[in-house]
């Protein structure tokens, strides 16, 4: 497949100001791309813009407000002169591991919000310029969309429905020339992750994983496999690359792995502990 | 695992005035269950209820309002003394095979709202009773959950999101003796599938599928099949069903299957001329 050249193109990055966003606008900007950095917080894209360099543009946008994605893009279309790659980065996490029953309506949704319909709002408003421009629309998920959500299901529910959109997208912007990619990470070392992980319930979520599975990679090497992929038009980005085969046997593993997870003491007893904190926490 | 026995057990089946929902409650209701059957019609749900029996109750509830779920199942208790089971069955397609760049917004939003955030909703509102009684919550996947969704995607977004939700609920309700499962379904002679497929623009649906699936699975199933595979995953406390069965193994062979057929509907011009076709402005749509 021929290479896809980002230099002279226009991206767009949400969620942009720090993490796996930042890195991804970061590096394709060191491609030679304008980029825009759209974050929730106006400074911080601001600041993340200045340091990535002067084809950089700080952008605020609430991806969970439809309107303020379509006048994101518009500005970005305005200052840059198009759009030819969206990468629909933004995400959050529950602020700590929860069962649906522990966890808030609101806090569930909340999570749904951001992390499946603001990436949707973020296609919508992208697609005419994509579409347009022959160019890429990358929507993040995750391991997760195919990992049991245990703990952590509103994150699960919305990484599975990100995947599906994207797979959707990529046939239906073929015979348009243009083409979407569904990128998937596994644990990477970012704000939204260490707020998550580092708490004693979180350790022992790890220690019922096999090490290579929790192995925790760093924005940096995040945002080089996306760049990657964008250069590929890969239909899917994984890193680290050997969640690869993982998603290759989901249908196989999954049924044992959820089976073992409903049987396994270990795994009872976090899930016990874990609605005790939440419940007894909340009256 | 020891059966679990549907005789005296309550069971909601949200939109369950009709289709797959009303067969479920029916065929509950056979073996012994009292069922509240809910549904956005009011008459309809009284209806369907006096038909299906004297332990059936019709309750008047909208999935995508999680106070109208709590009451459902405040007045399902109030009824009946508990509740057992939940069937979140409520679910609608989009009105327009379409792709998601030319679906207007709010019928794409208007699919997840009823198909995910509805089983959300209801089994919110149900897990407090659930997880007490050692109840079981069933949500209604679909081959969708895992084929490729062009010209449906918030079906396909909608229905991988649910399956992703019970297999964390069942994982999560396992200490406390519940369960959930997730029941997948083909094609289902259902007026969901009938209106989508066969009846808007001509049976354009139903074509578009012919050029995609194999005919073998195109086989449609009845109502009254897919209820007793509900009944029966119940009974089973299964993790997952199938109907049709070949789904099965389709679905523990998507990682690999996947990427190919993806790969083969992006290069396919029959797919790409029929991508043009619904995205040109259609004269009775303008």
């Amino acid at each position: 497949m021929s290479f896809y050249d980002l230099n002279g193109k226009v991206a767009l990055v949400t969620g942009a100001a720090r993490g796996i966003g930042f890195e991804t606008a970061r590096q394709m900007h060191l491609r030679g791309a304008s980029v825009a950095v759209l974050d929730l917080n106006a400074e911080e894209a601001r600041e993340a813009a200045e340091r990535i360099g002067p084809r950089a543009i700080g952008l605020a946008g609430d991806v969970t407000d439809q309107n303020a994605m379509f006048a994101a893009i518009a500005e970005v279309v305005e200052k840059l002169g198009g759009l030819d790659v969206a990468v629909a980065n933004a995400g959050i996490a529950q602020k700590q591991f929860a069962t649906a029953r522990g966890l808030s309506g609101e806090e569930w949704e909340r999570v749904f919000e951001v992390d499946l319909l603001g990436v949707w709002r973020t296609v919508r408003a992208a697609l005419p310029q994509i579409v347009e421009r022959r160019g890429q629309m990358i929507v993040v998920s995750s391991a997760y969309a195919f990992v049991n959500g245990m703990g952590n299901s509103p994150y699960a529910v919305a990484k599975a429905g990100v995947e599906a959109l994207g797979r959707s997208l990529r046939v239906e912007l073929a015979p348009h020339g243009a083409s979407a990619s569904v990128a998937y990470f596994g644990w990477v070392d970012t704000k939204l992750v260490q707020d998550a992980f580092d708490q004693e319930i979180s350790d022992r979520i790890s220690e019922l994983s096999p090490d290579f599975l929790m192995k925790r990679i760093t924005p940096d090497e995040a945002g080089a496999g996306l760049v990657r992929g964008i250069e590929q038009r890969a239909p899917r980005i994984f890193v680290p690359k050997w969640w690869r085969y993982v998603s290759a046997f989901r249908g196989l593993i999954n049924p044992l792995l959820d089976k073992r997870m409903e049987s396994d003491a270990k795994t009872q007893a976090l899930i016990r502990d874990i609605d005790a904190e939440a419940l007894g926490g909340k009256s | 695992m020891a059966r679990y026995d549907l005789n005296g057990k309550v069971a909601l089946v949200t939109g369950g005035a009709r289709g797959i929902g009303f067969e479920t409650a029916r065929q509950l209701h056979l073996r012994g269950a009292s069922v509240a059957v809910l549904d956005l019609d009011a008459d309809e749900a009284r209806e369907a209820a006096e038909r299906i029996g004297p332990r059936a109750f019709g309750v008047h509830g909208d999935v995508t309002d999680e106070g109208g779920t709590l009451a459902a199942v405040a007045a399902v208790v109030d009824r009946f003394g508990g509740l057992d089971i939940a069937v979140a069955n409520a679910g609608i397609a989009p009105p327009t095979v379409t792709t998601a760049r030319t679906m207007p917004g709010e019928e794409w939003k208007r699919v997840v709202d009823v198909n995910l955030i509805g089983a959300w909703h209801t089994a919110r509102a149900a897990l407090p009773q659930v997880s007490e009684r050692g109840g079981q919550i069933v949500f209604i996947g679909s081959i969708y959950s895992f084929a490729n969704g062009l010209l449906a995607s918030p079906y396909a977004v909608s229905k991988a999101g649910v399956e992703a939700l019970g297999r964390a609920l069942r994982a999560e309700l396992a200490p406390l003796g519940a369960s959930a499962s997730v029941v997948y379904f083909g094609w289902v002679e259902t007026d969901l599938v009938r209106d989508s497929l066969d009846r808007k623009d001509d049976g354009r649906g139903a074509r578009i599928l012919g050029e995609i699936l194999p005919a073998f699975l195109l086989k449609r199933i009845t109502a009254e099949t897919a209820g007793a595979t509900i009944a029966r995953a119940l009974e089973a406390r299964a993790p997952r069903a199938f109907a049709p069965p070949v789904w099965r193994y389709l679905s523990a062979l998507r990682g690999l299957i996947n990427p190919l057929t993806d790969r083969r509907l992006d290069r396919d011009p029959e797919i790409a001329a029929v991508v043009a076709e619904v995205e040109a402005p259609s004269p009775e749509r303008a």
